[in-house]
């Protein structure tokens, strides 16, 4: 750092002070009043970590923008880097359910004005919004009218009563949804009632490898297919935008699965491979097929809210497929089905209130929002023009690309969620892709599969939060849950790798 | 060791904290985030007002710097609807007061007479004049360093230069009408102290009433072009108001001159052809000259004044075909780009 350069550092921190001293005043008060009332507390106490966390985030957010400022970014980018560590600290230490931070962030930004309602609440105004309320009301129905319970006896009487077939049926169930639902999320919550069911069913052991191979497999179904094809994850649709013209013509159809071909296949081998390994089964007894047969006699014919529900999936499901025939986009088919299952009955006041995962449908907006918010700011643009020419050291080689788009991809979901994130480092790595010569949609879809790659609680956006949101830890053993994810964070790096001479073959090289 | 009901105690504090941090960091933040006050001399709602106001509109849309912008309307310009300007004036001081604005910024020539020229000198606001048509230096703006903005320099330039390819083989003789006012007085001083050879320029008058336009169009018969300086809502001997756009309508019917205005809605409002400043140029280049004064880090200082000599050329081509003038197809083509070519 020049002088100059330090001499303003300083200069801006002390002329800052008033926002030092409030924070040392709260902490001298906090330290006085602790010590003064010191005495036993009958209800056991916090862990140091959630102590060090509220610390961090009553601290680092307004040091940050200090910094920020003082280096040299504009008032705007300072106070948005200072919402999005007070976010990231949040998720970080764990100290508020999963959807508050978002919502911290998008108050803080009409507090100050740093963007205008339209794009700070645009999440909430979007036609994601009626995909969720549909997608977790339809789940909400299939699981309360017993239509998932009454299919998965079903599927259990017919399939052999192995658990790789218990486990390949709710994958390929997930892989079928991904084409159609451009969430991984909306198809986790599609596939939990079947999930939960399939745990009854089964009698599954709590917290045991066939119940955790269970979750792994409805995981992996929801998740692994998600930078497969372009209209499986939302933000492969934005980053398709992002690709020139010709491009995005040739990849939105099914080019998009043919080019990802070898990857694809690639991470179903290995979960197939992992899964047994990591979960052995033989905790299962064999199935009671005399009372399950005997349950299927019990329940009966189906019962009008079953074929309400099953009606609103066939229907949401043929209409996602046939979109380019009806030009009527999913969101607002969900927003059909949710209207169907409403003035039918099948969805009363109580359940909409109750059933639907609303925290999940804040923490998904206002993530959203926050992207917009981003994006308003031009802050991931800005980001790209600044490390524009650390890049040069590539030299046109796709491996070293690769491993750049990792270490990029890697280090900007540190702090933010999967969309925001994979958008991100495709905006970084697109122009650094066009001065290396590496085809453009390799680019985004390295960032499509790195940015499914989590290793800390806060990173969960992929549907770890989703999932321990749902209590389904509960069921299942987490840690080996989270080493299966970790496996299969190194499988998506392997498969990259696996697809370069598949894409030399396809011309892309 | 720290025992757990400390850590409670200290967590429940850290809460506390961070919840009275936040409303107190951001709170302080909103409240010191710069400020802009627009103030304008002409009222709500009339098209040179409404289109200054959407070129600033464009350039807000541009920026992301947290900022608070607030408009302000003497509406003092037009003679009908003018309000005593010592009620306009106390009302525009008490908003300064207030809204306590870093950059004032004072569009035409009644808001930097009657209220911006007060605080020059002063460490708080800073003035940026925006489209006056008098010199700086008349309102004492010279070597103030807290003023700077946008000197409007009328298109008598271009209009020469039409004027000579209207009447290609005579000298043009000019009259000149304008409603009463200071934007229109500073305008007039402006087009006298202009070079206008060959054109000659021949009666000019400022009038207060409708009344007062009529007989002095009618007194003009002599004159090539009849320059309407600005037409602004009159009153007439009944006592009614004759509206602006009426007026226009009027000259361009009943005028034996080629009526040539200098007002954005002149033929709008059913004039033939016109020569007018384009407001949201101005709009727009007020604040971007407020962000670069705002920005001490980057631009520090106050931006240098300017002198804009843009106009925007508007057309009626029925209106015109029929008294008989083709313009080059070079000036078609501008209104035409500009969103101001009638039928």
């Amino acid at each position: 750092m020049t002088g100059a350069a330090e001499g303003r550092f300083a200069d801006v921190f002390v002329s800052h002070w008033p926002v030092l001293a409030l924070l040392a005043g709260i902490l001298a008060f906090a330290g006085v009043v602790a010590l003064l009332r010191r005495r036993p507390d009958s209800d056991g106490g916090v862990g140091t970590a959630e102590i060090v966390g509220w610390a961090a985030v009553l601290v680092l957010p307004p040091l940050l923008y200090v910094a920020a400022l003082a280096a040299g970014f504009s008032v705007q980018s300072s106070i948005f880097a200072a919402l999005l560590g007070a976010t990231v600290l949040f998720w970080v230490f764990g100290l508020v359910d999963e959807f508050v931070p978002a919502l911290v962030a998008v108050v803080a930004t009409l507090i100050i004005g740093l963007a205008p309602p339209s794009v700070a609440l645009a999440g909430f105004s979007s036609p994601s919004l009626l995909l969720l309320l549909g997608v977790y009301a339809l789940s909400a129905v299939i699981s309360s009218s017993g239509l998932s319970y009454r299919l998965m006896l079903r599927l259990l009487l017919r399939l052999p009563d192995k658990p790789v077939w218990h486990q390949v049926t709710l994958l390929g169930a997930g892989y079928a949804l991904s084409p159609l639902m451009p969430s991984a999320n909306a198809r986790l919550s599609l596939l939990t009632p079947v999930f939960k069911d399939m745990l009854s069913g089964l009698r599954l052991t709590p917290r045991g490898p066939a119940a955790t191979a269970l979750l792994a497999a409805m995981f992996g179904g929801a998740l692994l297919f998600s930078p497969m094809m372009a209209t499986s994850k939302s933000s492969n649709i934005a980053a398709l935008s992002l690709l020139p013209a010709q491009v995005q013509v040739e990849f939105t159809g099914l080019f998009w699965l043919v080019a990802a071909g070898v990857a694809a296949l690639g991470v179903t081998v290995v979960h197939l491979m992992v899964v047994p390994r990591l979960f052995p089964s033989g905790d299962e007894s064999p199935l009671p097929r005399a009372q399950m047969q005997q349950r299927i006699v019990e329940l009966g014919p189906l019962k009008p809210q079953e074929w309400i529900a099953a009606g609103g999936f066939v229907f949401f499901l043929l209409g996602s497929a046939t979109v380019g025939w009806h030009h009527v986009k999913p969101p607002y088919l969900a927003g059909f089905v949710l209207l169907a299952l409403l003035l039918s009955g099948a969805l009363l006041r109580k359940q909409f209130q109750r059933d639907l995962d609303w925290p999940m449908i804040f923490f998904l907006l206002g993530i959203d929002s926050l992207m917009r918010i981003m994006n308003h700011l031009g802050l991931a643009q800005a980001l790209a023009r600044a490390v524009d020419d650390t890049f040069d050291f590539i030299g046109g080689r796709v491996t070293v690309f690769i491993l750049v788009a990792l270490a990029v991809t890697l280090l900007v979901r540190l702090a933010l969620p999967v969309t925001a994130g994979m958008l991100t480092a495709a905006i970084i790595l697109l122009p650094v892709a066009a001065a290396q010569g590496i085809h453009p949609w390799i680019c985004v879809f390295c960032a499509a599969v790195f940015s499914d790659i989590a290793f800390f609680r806060h990173q969960g956006t992929n549907g770890i939060i989703q999932i321990r949101a749902a209590g389904l830890f509960e069921a299942a053993d987490e840690r080996g849950f989270l080493r299966y994810n970790r496996l299969m964070n190194l499988a998506r790096v392997a498969v990259v790798f696996a697809s370069i001479p598949w894409w030399g073959w396809l011309g892309l090289l | 060791m720290v025992g757990p009901a400390v850590t409670k105690l200290w967590r429940n504090l850290l809460i506390g904290g961070f919840l009275v941090a936040f409303v107190l960091l951001l709170g302080f933040f909103n409240a010191s985030k710069p400020r802009i006050l627009v103030l304008h001399s002409g009222a709500e709602g009339s098209p040179w007002v409404e289109q200054v106001d959407r070129g600033m509109r464009q350039a807000l849309d541009q920026n992301r710097r947290p900022l608070s912008v607030e408009w302000n309307y003497l509406a003092v310009a037009a003679p009908a609807t003018r309000r005593g300007n010592a009620e306009a004036v106390a009302e525009a001081r008490r908003a300064i007061e207030r809204f306590k604005p870093d950059i004032l910024i004072a569009v035409d020539d009644e808001a930097n007479s009657l209220v911006a020229r007060e605080y020059v000198g002063r460490e708080q606001p800073r003035v940026l004049y925006v489209s006056i048509d008098r010199p700086p230096a008349d309102y004492g703006y010279t070597d103030a360093n807290n003023v700077s903005g946008i000197g409007e320099q009328l298109p008598w330039k271009g209009l020469r230069e039409s004027l000579i390819q209207i009447f290609p083989n005579r000298t043009a003789t000019m009259a000149v009408l304008g409603a009463d006012g200071e934007t229109n007085r500073a305008g007039l001083d402006q087009l006298m102290a202009f070079d206008w050879g060959p054109v000659r320029i021949g009666d000019t008058a400022l009038v207060s009433t409708a009344d007062a336009w009529r007989d002095f169009t009618g007194r003009v018969d002599a004159a090539d072009v009849l320059l309407v300086l600005g037409a602004q809502d009159l009153p007439d001997t009944d006592g009614t108001v004759v509206t602006a756009a009426e007026l226009s309508q009027w000259t361009q019917a009943n005028a034996t001159p080629l009526p040539i205005g200098t007002q954005v809605d002149f033929v709008a409002d059913g004039g033939a052809l016109s020569f007018s400043p384009p407001p949201d140029d101005y709009g727009r280049s007020a604040i971007r000259l407020a962000l670069d004064w705002l920005d001490d880090r980057t631009t520090p200082g106050p931006p240098p004044p300017v002198q804009s000599a843009h106009f925007e050329v508007a057309i009626r081509q029925e209106a015109l075909s029929r008294r008989g003038v083709a313009l080059p197809q070079i000036y078609l083509e501008a209104a035409r780009e500009n969103g101001t070519l009638f039928p």
